[in-house]
């Protein structure tokens, strides 16, 4: 099945191509942590996941028609 | 205590009728203790006189220093129900015992007063450069009681101190000042000044110090207008002495190096692209306050972000005194619409400024700004304030004639001259100087503010982000998220990822966080750094490293409880000064919008805040009463009756 992934800040550079926005084929019940490793995202860089707009940890299973998106941890205020 | 005990006050502290060339700081070694400098300087603005005065050293060691002295002096000193404008009102001045000490953002200082905007305390923080010139001439805090006749601004060095004609400064705005200042003391100077929006009472004037670095919130600069207070000009040349220097420095370097391995792997976001990075984390959360509080999630969002910041007009990083993160943003903006160069803007401002207004042009709001800054306003409340005039306009509350001018959603232009016609209250800017509460009530729309104790949001919405809406209620300067920021445990995983969506349990964590606050606020330490680095990553976030460099710094030798109770001290202190001054649960609210209102768009789409819920398991974590009023035995375990 296909899932929209979402890369912003410092992680725009795992993208497969130049678009941030794009959809990669992942195996039903894959989790976050599959989606991840298929782009090489290292394990150890500080990100935040959010699946369909709720935080994602690396375990959660992905649903059909999912977007995941991806970013730098940030902080501030 | 009674209402008389607080008035007497002041003929008790025993002012010398002198001149300003008497003032001669006499610190010498041996005589007061190591981190803190051991000295308070009282300035009467009415008398004209200054007197130095030591600083108990238990004081120091129950209420550490900036935010926590600031609410020991108020709470000694200052009637809570007086008028914020008027001389009985004092204002403090505070820095911590670790600001100046090369501590990591050990940077930090605190105006404290009674707000004229909200009538309960301020706590308004800044770094850059002055805090630590401050310290270093001397003085751990500076006490303003009283209001001068005539405008007036402090010089202090490390030889003397004293008052100097302001008038010729007056109507200046906070870069023409300063640099007046600087060119009339010294050129190493360092200065904190009002500008046009703090002499003329604008209620969220700001102090501003080093030109760009804003003491924002609550109306400080009104106060210090008020009192005809232009400035604070210090020179300090003194180092601080540190208890255990070998201490101080070996775990100094071992913070350091973890710190720079940690951003050599992935560089911080808020180096790279400032506090402007959380806009890709708001949006994304559904927690962008968009549209005057509306919705969370703003289709412009990606031409205000972070990036588009750095791409467009970052000239360079900016850090405060002792700080490897370097989160200031100095810009330039070429467009000639809104051309300009300075420094921002923030996070809060792109918020407050930008998907509030629905503005999506990153010039104006940059724009917006500088002009903040020059003229001394705080930004949040600025952009705020305008979102809620925009909806009045919308709804048909507000006539555009009555305004002046058009006022829709996303009006570039009409932000950057609103802004302006703030600071010099010209106009319909003299109705926004008043900020949204009063605002929109004037024309029996109060339900269009969006605030809590009349003091405007920072930008995380609380129908998906549950705790905030909890921080913002509790904050004791009102709405506000530094005095408590549950955005790391809801939106940025510190120390943990907590579900944003999720109320239950909030309170004991929001509390935690909370106490942590008043430990950094008080040690003169920046959140930025603190939270992160400094503390020990579970929920109630101990903060082992800075007992560690209180400690090395001071001599006291905290326990981590004894540091841990410190934060719970300055907490139930300042809510000691809010009880007294007529708050309670009535007004740790939030508006109908955000508690009723089901959220329209986005990931919280259909959610309120449950704040109700959150308040009652709130109140009993603090051990208060279920209308929020702090117990007798609470407060005197806590040794402040």
């Amino acid at each position: 099945m296909e899932l929209e992934i979402k890369l912003f800040s410092d992680l725009k550079r795992y993208a497969p191509g130049s678009k941030n926005v794009f959809s990669i084929s992942i195996t039903s019940g894959a989790t976050v942590d599959d989606a991840l490793k298929a782009l090489k995202v290292p394990e150890d860089v500080p990100k935040v996941t959010i699946l369909n707009g709720r935080r994602a940890d690396t375990n959660t299973i992905i649903e059909p028609q999912s977007i995941l998106v991806v970013f730098s941890s940030v902080s501030g205020g | 205590m009674s209402m008389g005990q607080w008035r007497q006050v002041f003929p008790d502290m025993g002012f010398k009728i002198a001149t300003n060339t008497d003032y001669l700081v006499s610190r010498t070694k041996g005589d007061i203790m190591d981190g803190w400098q051991g000295k308070v300087l009282w300035v009467n603005l009415t008398e004209g006189t200054l007197k130095e005065d030591t600083l108990d050293p238990q004081v120091a060691k129950d209420y550490i220093g900036g935010r926590g002295l600031g609410i020991y002096f108020l709470n000694k000193y200052v009637n809570p129900a007086c008028d914020a404008l008027s001389p009985e009102n004092l204002m403090v001045m505070a820095t911590g015992p670790l600001t100046a000490t090369g501590a990591p953002t050990g940077a930090r200082y605190m105006v404290m007063t009674k707000s004229p905007l909200t009538g309960a305390i301020t706590c308004s923080n800044s770094g850059g450069m002055f805090p630590t010139e401050f310290k270093r001439s001397g003085f751990d805090a500076i006490v303003f009681t009283g209001r001068s006749e005539s405008p007036v601004y402090l010089w202090l060095d490390q030889k003397s101190a004293e008052l100097r004609a302001a008038d010729h400064l007056w109507g200046k705005n906070t870069h023409e000042t300063t640099d007046a200042l600087l060119s009339e003391t010294e050129p190493k100077a360092r200065v904190a000044c009002i500008g046009p929006a703090g002499e003329k009472g604008v209620l969220f004037a700001a102090v501003m110090n080093d030109k760009d670095r804003a003491a924002g919130r609550s109306g400080v600069g009104a106060v210090m207008g008020y009192k005809n207070l232009k400035a604070v000009v210090v020179r300090g040349k003194g180092r601080i002495r540190l208890a255990d220097t070998d201490r101080f420095k070996a775990f100094n370097k071992k913070i350091l190096d973890r710190f720079r391995e940690e951003v050599k792997k992935t560089p911080l976001g808020l180096t790279v692209n400032g506090t402007a990075g959380v806009v890709v984390a708001t949006q994304n959360f559904g927690v962008l306050p968009t549209k005057n509080w509306q919705q969370g999630t703003f289709d412009g969002w990606e031409k205000i972000q972070g990036e588009e910041l750095t791409r467009r007009f970052l000239k360079k990083n900016s850090a405060c005194y002792g700080c490897p993160i370097g989160c200031g943003r100095k810009t330039k903006v070429n467009d000639p619409r809104f051309a300009g160069e300075g420094e921002g803007p923030e996070y809060e401002t792109i918020y407050a400024m930008g998907s509030n207004c629905m503005v999506d042009d990153l010039a104006a709001i940059t724009k917006a700004n500088y002009i903040c800054n020059e003229l001394g306003m705080d930004t949040i409340t600025m952009g705020a304030t305008i979102a809620c005039a925009m909806e009045m306009v919308d709804r048909g509350y507000l006539s555009e004639n009555q305004v002046g001018r058009s006022l829709k959603w996303g009006d570039a232009e009409a932000l950057v001259e609103l802004t302006r016609m703030t600071g010099n209250r010209e106009g319909f800017g003299d109705q926004l100087a008043e900020g949204s509460y009063r605002l929109a009530d004037r024309y029996g729309h109060s339900e269009l503010a969006i605030h809590s104790k009349k003091q405007e949001f920072p930008g995380y919405e609380p129908r998906g982000a549950q705790a905030m809406g909890l921080a913002y209620a509790t904050s004791p300067i009102g709405g506000s998220h530094m005095r408590g920021d549950p955005a790391y445990f809801e939106l940025f995983g510190i120390p943990q990822p907590v579900d944003p969506h999720e109320w239950k349990g909030k309170a004991k964590m929001t509390k935690s966080f909370q106490d942590l606050s008043a430990i950094i606020d008080s040690a003169g330490l920046c959140i930025f750094f603190a939270v992160r680095n400094l503390t020990e990553k579970q929920l109630d976030v101990p903060p082992t490293g800075i007992l560690e460099y209180l400690n090395a710094a001071t001599g006291a030798e905290y326990t981590l409880e004894e540091l841990m109770q410190a934060g719970e001290r300055i907490i139930n202190a300042e809510r000691l000064f809010l009880t007294k001054a007529g708050f309670s649960r009535k007004d740790d609210s939030l508006p109908k919008r955000l508690t009723e209102e089901p959220a329209p768009t986005g990931p919280a789409k259909g959610m309120v805040c449950h704040l109700q819920e959150m308040l009652d398991e709130y109140y009993r974590e603090q051990d208060w009463t279920p209308d929020g009023v702090p117990v007798e035995d609470r407060l005197k375990q806590l040794d402040l009756i």
